[in-house]
């Protein structure tokens, strides 16, 4: 018994699920609203595209690298999609596309990453990709969308919304992915000693590029749900998502520098991350507020775990 | 002739880009080759171009300051903030200049103290100051007439405007810094070898700290030329620029690792950006093309830069 509450404890996760708990009780103290059924389904509604989004963005941290193009990958890939189906493609030839799109920015995004600092190159190419949104919009905005599309941002399956079934859905396989298979040890071994996983002869750019790849589909999905929960797309519909998705995926214990964490923490990490935005929703803070507190989060959370890795390092 | 081969050899390969583009541009249209639109490229460049001395300081220590942006747009909407509460125009600039020296230095502590990698610090630090300015402002722009902004924008000295020379002023300072001065020798430094430096007594958390803070220093002073040019505080007017700084940085040959390089090449790149922006806007190209073709050209710029180095390395 003691030693499963010590490998909990060693866990990169464990704060976060401490801060994950703590902050729950704060939030029906402080929020008498937080605590009804309502908005307990309004949170992992919420937390859903957050969740696809920055579970996708684990495995290129796990690697090592950063992908700041989610957010615009996102928006874009939900714009083509809607213009797709506003023109009558059926919804699953549409679906199918904008995934083959995202694996194609992952590819490039990750071929990129190869020669360039992944943080530079995607930020380039999370300019692109708004560039193209605004051309594939044309400066205006599509809405209403058929209902068996927007079923899948806004519908049920009995008590539960799709979309949650969806995020939970990716999040199992990328756990499964990650932790339970050959390519999931080699992602956390090339990103825990690059050169040593160069010479013991893994297929490092392969790894990265293809982690790569996997965080561009779970954006384009998370576009297409947002296009679908909106019932409208706009260029600019996935940039908020950007910050989000790093934060969460730091909050959650993923290390930067790679190697450590995993999917388990992300999940912890978009919780957190949609509760503090959700209770400043509740308490009627600013929206302008919101970036700040998610800076600040993101900083104090990535000091702490610097600070405890040294703190290893020393004993 | 041979001396002269060497010399254009030399050059970084991005004065080839920027002639070709120049070429391209003066063919598809005859407005392009005049003295008013080289005098309109002029001022179009000198906000970007101060901010990207200034990211050239921290690229130099193998950094990245993606807040510089958000502290350009944010000295603009403090200075008419300030003013329309009765803080006269000079006094709230250089206000606002102290406190953007202020955000470099907590991003310098930030990453030195706390060993952060610069572009997450300077990532969250962006999103804390850009919240800053939109609380100030309530998202939209805010406004105080004055003349100042007139003069600095279309006085000029030797047929020079005074933003251009004050973008001078600011190269000629960070040159000197850099190059001829204790703290300039530490820059370069910080980005080659951070050990041989500690090792040689001098303190890199300090000087890293001085860095970031100089670096916000000048950003202040890019956010008064650009309030001058906007006329008016926008919490979004600069979103993107510390990006194209850093294009403009790593055209112009500095590297990110191993602290090479230096302020004069950096014209080079912020001219290349520049250029391409004002050609399409002449040559005709749609406002909704724009965006998606500069951020693909500075890209293909960057990589061929990078490409280019790979080879002659190898």
């Amino acid at each position: 018994m003691m030693k499963f509450i010590e490998g909990i404890k060693r866990s990169k996760s464990f704060y976060s699920l401490i801060g994950l708990i703590g902050l729950v009780i704060i939030s029906s103290v402080i929020a008498p609203n937080f605590r009804t059924l309502n908005n307990m389904i309004t949170i992992l509604r919420q937390t859903s595209v957050l969740l696809i989004l920055s579970s996708g963005l684990t495995a290129v941290l796990l690697t090592g690298s950063m992908d700041l193009s989610v957010g615009a990958t996102a928006g874009f890939i939900g714009c083509i999609c809607a213009k797709l189906i506003k023109s009558g493609v059926p919804i699953s030839v549409a679906f199918i596309i904008g995934i083959a799109i995202g694996a194609l920015v992952g590819f490039i995004n990750g071929t990129l990453a190869g020669i360039l600092p992944s943080f530079i190159a995607t930020y380039a190419t999370n300019w692109v990709m708004s560039g193209l949104a605004i051309i594939v919009m044309n400066g205006a905005v599509i809405y209403d969308l058929p209902k068996n599309f927007t079923k899948l941002g806004v519908g049920y399956v009995g008590p539960i919304p799709v979309l949650v079934i969806i995020a939970a859905v990716i999040v199992v396989i990328l756990y499964v992915l990650l932790q339970k298979t050959t390519y999931g040890r080699q992602v956390y071994a090339y990103g825990s000693n690059a050169e040593a996983a160069k010479y013991s002869g893994m297929p490092i750019k392969k790894i990265m590029k293809s982690t790569f790849m996997i965080c561009s589909i779970c954006a384009g999905i998370a576009g297409m749900i947002i296009t679908a929960r909106l019932n409208a797309a706009d260029a600019a519909m996935g940039d908020a998502y950007g910050l989000q998705t790093v934060a969460a995926v730091v909050i959650g214990g993923t290390s930067m520098l790679g190697g450590e964490g995993g999917v388990g923490g992300t999940v912890i990490g978009a919780m957190i991350l949609t509760i503090i935005v959700n209770v400043m929703n509740l308490k009627g803070v600013s929206s302008f507020a919101q970036p700040m507190v998610v800076g600040i989060v993101i900083i104090a959370m990535v000091l702490f775990d610097i600070n405890s890795k040294m703190k290893k390092q020393f004993d | 002739m041979n001396n002269i081969k060497q010399k254009l050899k030399a050059l970084p390969p991005v004065s080839w880009m920027l002639l070709l583009i120049i070429i391209v541009f003066s063919l598809a249209s005859p407005n392009y080759l005049t003295f008013s639109n080289f005098h309109n490229i002029l001022i179009q460049a000198t906000p970007l171009m101060i901010v990207a001395f200034a990211q050239t300081c921290i690229v130099l220590t193998q950094g990245t300051d993606l807040s510089l942006g958000a502290q350009v747009s944010f000295v603009t909407v403090l200075i008419v903030y300030l003013a329309k509460r009765g803080v006269p125009l000079f006094a709230g600039m250089v206000i606002a200049v102290l406190l953007a020296a202020v955000i470099g230095s907590v991003n310098g502590i930030i990453v030195a103290k706390g060993h952060i990698l610069p572009f997450i610090a300077t990532f969250g630090m962006q999103n804390i100051v850009n919240s800053i300015s939109l609380l100030l402002t309530s998202g939209s722009s805010i406004y105080y007439p004055s003349y100042t902004y007139r003069f600095v924008t279309e006085a000029t000295f030797l047929f020079i405007p005074m933003m251009v020379w004050i973008a001078i002023l600011v190269f000629i300072m960070v040159w000197i810094v850099l190059k001829k001065t204790k703290f300039g020798t530490n820059i370069i430094g910080l980005g080659g070898n951070r050990e041989a430096l500690a090792l040689a007594g001098i303190n890199p958390v300090k000087n890293l700290i001085k860095t970031y803070a100089f670096a916000g220093f000048i950003a202040g002073i890019a956010g008064i030329v650009t309030l001058c040019r906007v006329e008016s505080g926008q919490p979004t007017v600069a979103a993107g620029w510390e990006f194209q700084a850093v294009a403009a940085t790593l055209l112009g040959g500095t590297s990110l690792r191993e602290g090479k390089g230096g302020v004069t090449g950096t014209i080079f790149g912020v001219l290349l950006i520049t250029i391409v922006k004002n050609g399409l806007n002449i040559v005709g190209v749609r406002s909704i093309y724009q965006n998606a073709i500069i951020g693909s050209i500075v890209l293909l710029a960057i990589l061929i830069d990078a490409v280019i180095k790979i080879r002659s390395k190898e």
